[in-house]
Formats: structure tokens, sequence, C-alpha cells
């Protein structure tokens, strides 16, 4: 022990603390960046100094250095927090489209296929009232022209939503192997860092970050690999082993939407975004399409049937009143050309008489008659509209409970890894006490130093 | 428990924003005077209310049709109304001409007016209404009888159908707008004409014969008057029953669909009070630094 070691003590504490300033910049440089977890550097007093002394053993602390810098991190918290995240992302994607189904409908303010319906109806009871008119006749042809559009437009647009739905799919699976690629990448520069003991702890956020979006998208799951690698995997499938990549595809074969790995093999997301793509793309667009489809068919040919018994003012019978092809009906449903061009042969008349609406009441008849899963056609409507609004409702509610699960899981992370500037500047502050004594240490060693070399070992000059 | 900073933003974020979210929600019942805009809002409201719309749209349809009825009756009502009035005349015609102590020139002169009556029933057996024949049943742009001239006189063919003109005012229930020609007028028109002939013949018992005749056709026309003024009563009380469902109707949409203008205004009142308060929460808490304090 000498007086050298002390001035050596002090180096070291000004060279901890500086480090420990270091670390604590270092935070508050990052309070702010997204995944990023606080990190706090480690002090530990080095082995302490073994000194026999008129037969006895010292020991003596010869200072401090920094073991390490810990990031703040809880591993449950994490899969907590990717938990909720999936679900958060698969009802807000199942929401959205929702949304867009039920603007589709446009009710109860737009003009929907109820009140299309409804006018419909209005005009053949015109219609059986005064068939001989020409402007009812061409009334009855305008409305039964903007039904058929009407529906065929919400046909467009579920199937412009369920294509939609598909490439959003595939920019999802995209993302996901790009997102597999990086983490592959940080994978093995964690492993060599975990190789050469050191710690990495800013990567080891960029990993966790690109999980927390991975999670989002298709609920994958990760565990630590032991070697600094991670596996992650989706529903058991393994998308990213070490530094290796099983990339994923789309595939629509048949109609339906799904994932396969590299071998072929399903790949099903419980839950996250591709799940709620898959869920509307595979059941439930196609409800409502099939929905639209059933009505559109069940409407040409109720009315078709009707149509054909009667006469036109020109004596034409046995026309259709709407034309549909299959696998579609609802998106080809229209007017028969004969008569889209000329509503004299609306076949209003049960006899030929030009006075006979008689066949115009049955039409309407049709359309309040339970031909429509047991109701009329606008109550058809109005009840679909109701369900779908249940329908739409309970998605919002979904996507609240778990937007507010998942806002409280990212808080209870955030209070193991979240930056507090008030408790960085508080360690800032110690951290500079801690210099200016360490500072102040090494100068008194130095002055204790001095008396030795300067002040002693003058006696008899 | 440590809060981080982010939290701290965080929650004063969502705050402001579920504040916003309902005053923007609460603002747009308030404009727009309905509890909802969209169906998933109040799905259950949303449902009764779309089947209460279509009801109000049927029943609107039903009154218009009752309208239409009623006026379509009320003409044909107005034109048994005047064939009894003919009828009439005629019969005073022909008590005239039952007389004994007329002369031929006498009864050829009320042969003459019996024509005239005969042409006045004819016009209105083909009387039309908006361009349609009123008596033709279906055939519509025909008129409902034609005079053919024989050697003997005037013969009246029905040219129309038994066809039924119907309307519908009630699920499944019609009202008959027409009344055949051939049993309305057909008879009128050949009592006249044999009145006539019995007239300009000078056959005082062709004549005695034709007032028994036109005494059943009188009796005739005011049956079927009857018919149609229960028929015209029963499409009244109809109407004004149509006219009380609407009202409860509107008044039950009203329950389902109208904002309680109170409730949704201090509602607001009650948001805009947390929307403030959270803003000035929100400020002291994101301002305030140890920074402040350290020299």
């Amino acid at each position: 022990m000498s007086g050298f070691s002390t001035l050596e003590l002090g180096l070291r504490s000004l060279r901890a603390q500086v480090m420990v300033s270091g670390v604590i910049a270092h935070n508050i440089a990052n309070s702010r960046s997204p995944g990023y977890s606080r990190q706090v550097a480690d002090l530990r007093p080095p082995p302490s100094l073994r000194l026999s002394a008129l037969g006895r053993t010292l020991s003596l602390g010869t200072g401090v250095f920094v073991s390490g810098v810990r990031r703040q991190r809880e591993e449950f918290l994490d899969r907590l927090c990717r938990l909720h995240l999936a679900d958060h992302q698969r009802w807000e994607t199942q929401r959205h489209t929702m949304d867009l189904v039920e603007l589709a409908f446009a009710e109860p303010v737009g003009f929907g296929p109820r009140q299309a319906c409804l006018r419909l109806w209005d005009a053949f009871q015109e219609l059986a009232a005064e068939p001989e008119s020409g402007p009812v006749r061409a009334a009855v042809r305008e409305e039964a022209a903007s039904l058929a559009s009407n529906l065929a437009g919400l046909a467009r647009q579920l199937g412009a939503l369920r294509a939609d739905r598909l490439a959003t799919a595939e920019a999802c699976v995209q993302e996901i192997n790009h997102l597999a690629r990086q983490i592959a990448a940080l994978n093995r520069d964690l492993r060599l860092a975990a190789l050469h003991g050191t710690q990495a702890n800013d990567l080891e956020d960029r990993r966790d970050l690109l999980l927390d979006r991975l999670a989002a998208l298709a609920a994958a799951d990760s565990a630590p690999a032991g070697d600094g690698t991670t596996t992650v995997s989706i529903n058991g499938v393994v998308l990213v082993a070490g530094d290796t990549v099983a990339e994923l595809r789309v595939d629509v074969g048949g109609g339906t939407l799904s994932i396969l790995d590299p071998h072929g093999a399903p790949v099903e997301p419980p839950s996250g975004e591709l799940a709620a793509l898959r869920e509307l793309h595979d059941s439930v667009l196609p409800s409502h399409q099939a929905l639209l489809d059933g009505f559109a068919r069940r409407l040409a040919d109720a009315l078709n049937s009707v149509h054909r018994a009667g006469y036109g003012l020109d004596g034409s019978s046995g026309l259709d009143l709407f034309r549909y092809d299959e696998p579609s009906p609802a998106l080809t449903l229209r007017l028969a050309p004969e008569v889209a061009a000329d509503p004299t042969r609306l076949a209003a008349s049960s006899g030929g008489a030009e006075g006979d609406g008689l066949q115009a009441l049955a039409m309407a008849r049709v359309l309040t008659s339970p031909n429509f899963d047991g109701m009329g056609a606008s109550e058809f409507w109005a009840a679909a509209i109701g369900k779908l609004g249940l329908e739409v409702e309970q998605t919002a509610r979904r996507l609240e409970n778990t937007a507010l699960l998942a806002e409280q899981a990212q808080m209870q992370r955030a209070r193991v890894s979240g930056v507090n500037l008030d408790e960085e500047t508080v360690e800032l502050v110690r951290c500079q006490h801690a210099y200016a004594a360490a500072a102040r240490l090494i100068s008194v060693a130095d002055e204790m130093l001095e008396q030795l070399l300067n002040r002693t070992g003058r006696v008899g000059r | 428990m440590r809060v981080a900073d982010s939290t701290l933003s965080q929650q004063v974020v969502t705050t402001l924003r579920r504040c916003r979210q309902e005053m923007a929600e609460l603002q747009v019942q308030l404009a727009s005077g309905r509890r909802f805009s969209r169906p998933s809002e109040l799905p259950r409201a949303a449902a009764r209310a779309l089947m209460l719309h279509n009801d109000l749209d049927t029943l609107e349809r039903y009154r218009a049709s009752v309208d239409y009825a009623g006026s379509r009756l009320a003409v044909v009502e107005a034109a048994l109304g005047t064939l009894t009035e003919l009828l009439q005349d005629c019969l005073e015609l022909a008590l005239a001409g039952a007389n004994g102590s007329l002369t031929a020139d006498d009864r050829l002169r009320l042969a003459a007016e019996a024509e005239q009556i005969l042409d006045g029933t004819l016009e209105l057996a083909n009387s039309s209404w908006t361009g349609r024949y009123l008596f033709a049943g279906h055939r519509t742009s025909t008129p409902a009888f034609e005079r053919v001239s024989l050697p003997e006189g005037y013969a009246f063919v029905y040219q129309g159908d038994q066809g039924k003109l119907e309307r519908e005012v009630a699920p499944g229930q019609v009202a008959l707008l027409n009344l055949p020609g051939d049993a309305v007028f057909l008879h009128p028109l050949e009592a006249i004409e044999e009145l006539r002939r019995g007239l300009a013949a000078n056959d005082q018992q062709a004549t005695t014969q034709a007032l028994a005749s036109l005494h059943s056709a009188l009796e005739q026309c005011l049956h079927h008057r009857a018919a149609l003024g229960v028929r015209v009563s029963h499409l009244e009380l109809r109407g004004n029953r149509l006219q009380d469902m609407t009202h409860a109707c509107r008044e039950a949409l009203a329950r389902e669909e109208d904002v309680d203008f109170a409730l949704a205004a201090s509602a607001l009142r009650a948001r805009e009070i947390a929307y403030q308060s959270s803003l000035a929460v929100g400020a002291r808490l994101l301002q305030a630094s140890l920074l402040d304090h350290l020299r």
C-alpha cells in the first residue's frame, strides 16, 4: 500500500464516473427512441487487496470499476406485450375493413338496397294502377335498373375489398420476410458478441423492436436459443432459427388465402394483422357476398317467373325482367335487354289487356312476400343491416378492449424499460458529485506525496 | 412505481384523444339530430329504425293508393249520380208518353228528347279519366260501348271486358276501383232505347213496358250507387286508420332515431369540462422537470 495507490484509486473512480455519465447520456439521448430500454451501469469494487501486517490480514478496497452495462428488460413483459399487440392489430384490421363494409351498405342515411327495394315496390304499385302510362313504365324501368346497379355496385365494392385484403396480406408477408431477414442478421451479430463476451444492448433492443412488429403482424413467438440468438416461430412453424430464415409466401389456390413455409406446409397465425386478413378474406367478406348473391338470385328468379307469365303493352310475353350470370349473380345483375330497350314490354298485364295491372301487382307482392329468408325484400335488408351493425359494433368493442390491454401492457413494460429524465438527472448529479470528490481525492493524495517528497529528508541541511 | 416519461406523455395524449373523440361524436349527434349515423353505433336501435322506415314508406304508399282510389271512385260515383238523373228524366218522359191523350207528334218530340238522353247516357258510359275509359274493364283504350244502327233502331255492343281494376291499400288487401260497364250501363241504355223506340213508333203499350224497364234500370243503378257508397266509406276508414298508423310509426321512429337534445348538450358540456381539465393537467405535468430547479 503506497501513496501512489491512492492516486490510482482516484483515477479509477474518475474513469468509472465518466463511464456512468456516458451511460446516463445515452439514456437521455434515447429517451424518445422507440424500443429503447434504459441501461444501467453496474458499479462494483474490484477484488480487495490483502495485506498482512502484524500477523493480521487486512482487506483493503481498491476503488471502483464498471462491471457491465445492463439493459432493463423483463422477458415476461415482452411476451405479454406482444400477445396484446397481436390482438390489438388483429381487431384494428378487422374494424377498419368492417367499417368500409358498413359504409358500402349506406344505411341509414344513404341510398342502399333497402331503399331501392322499397322504391321498386312503389313503382310496381303505380304500374298496377296505371299500366297504360308511359311515364309510369319508364319509372319502373329506372327503379328496377337502379336496384340492379345498386346490388351490382355493392358486389363490386365487396369484391374490391376482398382483393385488397389479399394484396395487403401479400404486403404483410413480404414485410414478415423482411423482418425475419433483419432478425437473422442481428442474430448473427449477437452470437458473435456473445462469443466475445460483450454486451450488445442496442442490438438486442433493435431485435426486440423487430419482434414486436412481427408479433403485431402474425403473433410471432420468440424463444432465446442460449447462444445469444433467438428462435422465431409462428404457431409452431419456425421462421428464424439462428441466422437462417424460412421465407413465407402467400397462396390463393382454391379461393382461400393460405400462407406457406418453404416446404409448402401451411402457417396459421393465431392472431395479428395476418390472421385478421385471412379471416376477412376467407369467411367474413365471402359471407356478405353470399348474402348479396343469394338475394340477387332469389329476386331475379321470383320476379322473372311472374314477369314471364304476364304480357307487355305490345303483347310480348315470356320475357325476363332481370338477367344474371352465375357464379356471381349480384355482380352481374342487370335489366333484361328487351325490357331495358322498351319499357312497354314490362309485363304488367295478366291477360294482355292494356288496363290490366294485375301482373304488376303480383310483382309488387313478390317484393313484400316472404321470399327472402322468410321476409320481404326491404325487411330482409333491414335485418341484414341490423346484423351487420351488431357485427361491426362487436368488432369495435373487441378493438376497444384489446387497445386498452395493449396500452396497459406497454405501460407495464415502460415501467421497467422506459427512461425517466428526472431519474437520469438525479443520477447525473450524483455522478458529478462522485467525480468532484474523486478529483479532490487525487489532489489530496498529490499533496500528501508532495509533503513526503519535498518536506522530508531536510534534517541537517 | 417508476413512471417513464413516455408513459406520462402517452397517457396525456390518450386522454385528450378520448375526450376529443367523444366530443366529436356528440357534435355529430347534435348537428344531425340523429342518435346514430351508422348502424354499428346503436345496432339494436338501428335495426328497429330501419324496420320502422320500411313500415313508414309502405304506409305512405298505401295512403297514396287510398287517395288515388278515393278520387277514382269519386269519378265513378259522379257518373252513377248523373246516370240516376238521366234515368229519372227518362222516367218523366215515359210517364208523359204513357198518357193516352198524346198525339203522335207529341210522342215524336218526346222520342227526340229520349234520343238526347240516350246520347248523354252513351257519352257517360264512354267517359274517360286521365285518358282511360272508365267503364271498359281492362280494355281502357277502347270506348266501352258502341252504338250500332239497325233498321229497327239502335243496339249497343259492350266492347270492354270484366277486368277488375284493383289497388292495394293494405298488405294483401285490394280496393276495387271500377265497375264493369255492361253491368252498369247496358240495361239503362237498352231501357232508354226501348222508350225511344216506343215513343217514335207512337206505341203506348211499348212505352208503358219501357216504363217498367226504366224502373228496374233505375233500381239497378241505385243498387250500384249504394254498393259504391259502402266501398268509399270503407276506403275512408282505411285512410283514417293509415293516418293513425303513420303517426304512431313516426313517433316510434323519433324515439329510436332522434337525439334528446338536452341530454346530448349537457353531455357535451361535461366532456368539454373534462377536456379542458385534462389539457390543463397535461400541460402542467409535461412541463415540470427537475432541470428547472437545478442550476
